[in-house]
């Protein structure tokens, strides 16, 4: 039981020599030559994993001798992240890679788990990927994580309903909800049809809807809160009215994470679905019943105000408490190469990070959409990378969806929100005009 | 129907309806762990496997390393226990010879000390096994266990040896034998029955403790069976495979259904006699 | 009989006990009063500095905290409740003559021995929505006609989580009380035999009030673990569906290992068990007229 773990040390020694007798002065941490034996480990959800064992062999037959150990670990994010940051915590090394959710980048850099990526990837290499999904990874100008793959909100809309309607597709709120009232006949189907339950997903729906309203969440740099604004209690209302008042959404969508609110679309049962990419492939399969109706853009704004899809994505960083971390950006490396990117998307249907996928002809003849989502990424919104941010994300969670359950006035919930983000940021002053204005306008 | 009648019909249904009640959800999870996928998800609920399929057993011994789960959770239950009990004769040998109002105080702090809510322990601890580099070894368990089940052993084993006749004790001092002599050769022989009692009780916490297993072994391999299987947790239905997890439970409760049913009466009295010193 | 010498053996053997539940409990009590006065957090790069009161003060304005006590209370006050009537009448049953007394006292054991967080597995379940027994009995009895999310609506998930507590505990409480039911006097029944008192006079003014010390025992030791439970909400339900079966155990240990506040989950841990120790002296309060 004990012996599992201690081929480290074996290795590390054997490296050690093998630097001293090559007299190459690779430092403390030699990563092991041609022929060396070293094993790379990363956790993984067990549906995404498989799609990661080809990436895994490929790496292993360039470099013989490495191992690379895809562990899968529970289904749940949260779970996930629970258990990266006990082995983490604890300085242990068996993890090398790390496999980021955009939010969690700014917590783990700042616990310092993280090693900075920047001196190790040129300029050259790090402008082949899309800036939307790098800047995801960059925490107080240091680079922490490579992107594998993005996502962007996007709404998808039955064409074939509107068309026969003779509606153009919506660019507003209020052509959403007029187009949405007209086309539904619930509960066969309803009109719009997005993740309402309490946790992450929630926020990146209500994002959009303030985003779009021209309000804002948190500042980064100035910390203001912006949740008691006119522009929140509007986002709010709208969403809370989808439900409640003239509905255009089933009371169940506070029950809804994607697979639900996916399934309902694909089954035929709503006009609008706000969702991410990877829905796309599934709804055009053959076997669906609706493929080949679909139409996807930008979720809606406000007048005057801009559309604001929120940024989604994982990636790759190295634990500072590798003991490989050469080899682990090497893989880091083999992980976002061109091939690699399309074995991975190929198959899943999901979001490439680097930018010249998009211009691959297997992928995009797959998957044409990719070329439209492409444009919309460009405006692609990120969540605010605080370090604090899952505690401020669970405040906004909460008060969001007693609003929506009708337990708190929206009025109330998010003054609630609002004072609980400030006291959470140690923020004790008023923001000033021109820290809104800013954070309203900032991307 | 005579009163009589009525009286034991009424106690053969409340015997009916309290076994019913204890062993449903067990066998529930039995049925389902070797019913075929496809039964498992059908609605409305099959009750009977047919037919009786070992796939999920057997799926489930290659995604999880199972068995290493059950070796880690044996080894370190046993010696954690081993520790406790030894440690908790000790003292209580100690314990028996205070004057009352002594004894009474230790007892009562020892009581005090076992209903901290753990959550207050855990953090801590796990910066001490951190810096004792610890994590994912067995001992970073044991002494924890060994400490949290103290209060249960010491109050265990002090009532059984207080039954010891204090002239044999009397006796043997006078005989020129030190406390640690009388322990061995007298006390103890005598109290093997509370020690074994003392024991179960320890093993059968110590197996089921779950917050610092999930904390302190972060390794599939270092798991324990409690931790390891409970932390499948949290997704949506469509993720969890329910016909491997039921497999799953009914193999990690097993140990303590047979410990069960084998010293039922032993578990019974120390419990009661434990809890009875209020 | 106590001379100095065995005065320092029995400290000998005292000692190794001592130390361990030292080093294992008092020294982290004392660690988490320390923390629960310092910032620890990702905000200052993880480094310590002198908080003073900003936690304590911070606990008492969080609404979070406010709710989890509040489920902590509920769940605390529902399932001490049903496994005090549920055991007591389970130990009545027990202390009649029965055949096969030990194998059914064996299978009321049962439910204890096992591992809380593997059961609550178990019953989630039981409770699914769609696939569980829960649901698929209640409707086979006519009781309902749509499938009950159990798991997802506040009030039925907080039952379910009562439950499978009162299922996994009531063995405890039985076991409790009816050491004590053999330990009433034979004599004490005859006489109110004689008296011609029936059955549910006989429990009602003999019985339950002799039992009142046994009871009482029972209550506060349940009280305070109900107080403490982590793993059945961990497990069976996150703290959800929307935090509403997060308890004080469940919230602190999300500031430890998700939020990695460990200044603030430390004075959360330590008012949840200040406020446990000051429910355990209440309720001891409020018995102690009683007895006299």
């Amino acid at each position: 039981m004990k012996a599992a773990h201690r081929p480290g040390r074996v290795q590390r020694r054997g490296a050690l020599l093998l630097a001293l007798s090559a007299l190459l002065g690779c430092g403390s941490r030699s990563d092991p030559g041609a022929g060396e034996r070293a094993r790379l480990s990363l956790m993984l959800s067990p549906t995404e994993r498989r799609f990661w064992i080809p990436l895994a062999r490929s790496f292993e037959t360039s470099r013989p001798g490495v191992e690379v150990d895809l562990i899968e670990g529970p289904t749940s994010t949260d779970l996930r992240e629970n258990l990266y940051t006990t082995a983490l915590l604890a300085e242990d090394d068996s993890l090398d890679l790390v496999y980021l959710d955009v939010t969690w980048t700014a917590k783990f850099a700042a616990a310092g788990w993280l090693l900075p990526l920047d001196r190790h990837f040129s300029a050259a290499e790090l402008r082949a990927f899309l800036p939307a999904a790098l800047d995801a990874g960059r925490i107080e100008g240091r680079l922490y994580r490579i992107p594998i793959r993005t996502d962007v909100g996007l709404l998808y809309y039955r064409r074939d309903l509107l068309a026969a309607a003779g509606f153009a597709a919506p660019q507003t709120f209020a052509e959403l909800v007029r187009i949405a009232r007209a086309l539904q006949s619930p509960p066969q189907r309803w009109g719009f049809l997005w993740q309402g339950s309490q946790y992450e997903g929630l926020v990146c729906v209500f994002l959009e809807v303030l985003r779009g309203h021209g309000g804002f969440w948190i500042d980064p740099e100035s910390r203001a809160v912006g949740l008691d604004r006119p522009a929140a209690l509007a986002a709010l209302e709208f969403l809370r009215r989808c439900r409640a008042q003239d509905p255009i959404s089933p009371p169940g969508v506070t029950t809804y994470k994607e697979e639900e609110s996916r399934r309902l679309f694909q089954d035929g049962r709503a006009v609008f679905l706000r969702n991410w990419p990877y829905v796309w492939s599934l709804v055009q399969r053959e076997d669906s019943p609706i493929a080949g109706r679909v139409g996807v853009q930008a979720v809606v704004h406000a007048p005057g105000a801009a559309s604001a899809g929120t940024l989604g994505g994982w990636g790759l960083g190295v634990s500072r408490f590798s003991r490989h971390p050469e080899l682990a950006r090497a893989f880091i490396r083999h992980a976002t190469s061109l091939e690699s990117q399309r074995a991975f998307c190929l198959p899943t249907g999901y979001a490439p990070a680097r930018r010249e996928a998009y211009d691959d002809p297997e992928l995009t003849a797959a998957n044409p959409f990719l070329l439209r989502l492409l444009a919309i990424h460009r405006h692609a919104v990120p969540r605010p990378m605080i370090p604090r941010y899952a505690m401020a994300s669970d405040i906004l969670q909460r008060h969001l969806s007693a609003a929506l359950a009708g337990l708190e006035s929206s009025r109330a919930a998010l003054h609630e929100a609002a004072a609980e983000t400030r006291l959470l940021l140690g923020r004790r002053r008023p923001e000033t005009n021109a820290e809104v204005t800013r954070a309203a306008g900032s991307r | 129907m005579t009163p009589a009648l009525l009286r034991r019909a009424a106690l053969a249904a409340a015997v009916l309806l309290i076994s019913a009640w204890s062993l449903a959800p067990g066998v529930w999870q039995l049925l389902t762990a070797v019913k075929p996928d496809a039964q498992i998800t059908r609605v409305p609920t099959t009750y009977l496997p047919d037919p009786v399929t070992f796939k999920h057993v057997r799926a489930l011994w290659q995604r999880k390393p199972f068995g290493t789960y059950l070796v880690n959770s044996a080894v370190i239950c046993a010696l954690a226990t081993a520790l406790s009990v030894l440690l908790a004769a000790l003292a209580a040998s100690a314990l028996v010879r205070l004057p009352a109002a002594g004894r009474l105080t230790v007892l009562l702090g020892l009581l005090l000390v076992s209903l901290f809510p753990p959550i207050l322990l855990l953090f801590p601890l796990y910066e001490g096994v951190r810096a004792l580099g610890w994590l994912n070894q067995p001992q970073a368990l044991i002494f924890p266990y060994a400490a949290l089940s103290l209060p249960l052993a010491v109050w265990i084993l002090e009532s059984g040896f207080r039954q010891l006749p204090k002239e044999i004790d009397e006796a043997a001092r006078l005989d020129g034998l030190g406390a640690l002599q009388r322990l061995l050769r007298i006390h103890l022989p005598l109290a093997v029955p509370s020690a074994v009692t003392a024991a179960i009780l320890v093993f059968i916490f110590c197996w089921n403790e779950f917050m610092l297993g999930l904390t302190f072994m972060t390794r599939d391999q270092n798991k324990t069976v409690t931790a390891g299987i409970a932390s499948v947790s949290g997704a949506s239905l469509y993720e969890i495979p329910w016909g491997q997890l039921s497999a799953a439970i009914v193999i990690a409760t097993a140990p303590l259904i047979a410990l069960v049913l084998l010293f039922e009466r032993r578990i019974t009295s120390g419990l009661t006699r434990g809890a009875l010193k209020g | 009989m106590t001379g100095h010498a065995s005065g320092r053996e029995r400290a000998a053997l005292l000692l190794p006990a001592l130390l361990l539940l030292a080093l294992v409990v008092v020294v982290p009590v004392l660690r988490v009063i320390q923390l629960s006065f310092t910032h620890v957090d990702l905000e200052g790069g993880m480094v310590a500095s002198w908080a003073g009161l900003d936690h304590h003060l911070r606990v008492w304005r969080d609404g979070r905290w406010w709710t989890a006590l509040r489920n902590t209370a509920v769940f605390t006050f529902a399932s001490v409740g049903l496994e005090l009537v549920l055991g007591i009448g389970f130990a009545l049953v027990l202390h009649q003559r029965l055949r096969g007394r030990g194998v059914l006292r064996a299978i009321v054991l049962l439910p204890w021995a096992l591992p809380t967080a593997v059961m609550a597995l178990a019953w989630a379940w039981i409770f699914n929505d769609a696939f569980g027994v829960a649901n698929d009995l209640l409707r086979r009895a006519g009781l309902i006609e749509a499938p009950i999310a159990w798991l997802g609506e506040p009030t039925s998930a907080m039952a379910a989580m009562v439950l499978a507590d009162v299922w996994k505990t009531t063995p405890f409480v039985a076991l409790i009380v009816l050491a004590g039911l053999q330990g009433i006097p034979e004599t004490v029944i005859e006489a109110a035999l004689i008296d011609g008192l029936g059955a549910w006079q006989r429990l009602r003014r003999i019985v339950l009030p002799l039992l009142m010390p046994t009871i009482l025992v029972a209550v506060v030791f349940r009280a305070v673990q109900a107080y403490g439970a982590f793993d059945i909400v961990y497990v069976m339900t996150g703290g959800g569906p929307g935090g509403s079966t997060e308890t004080v155990s469940l919230y602190a240990f999300q500031n430890y290992f998700r939020y990695l506040d460990f200044g603030y989950g430390s004075a959360l841990a330590l008012q949840g068990v200040i406020l446990a120790v000051a429910l355990t002296a209440i309720l001891v309060r409020l018995a102690q007229p009683r007895r006299r």
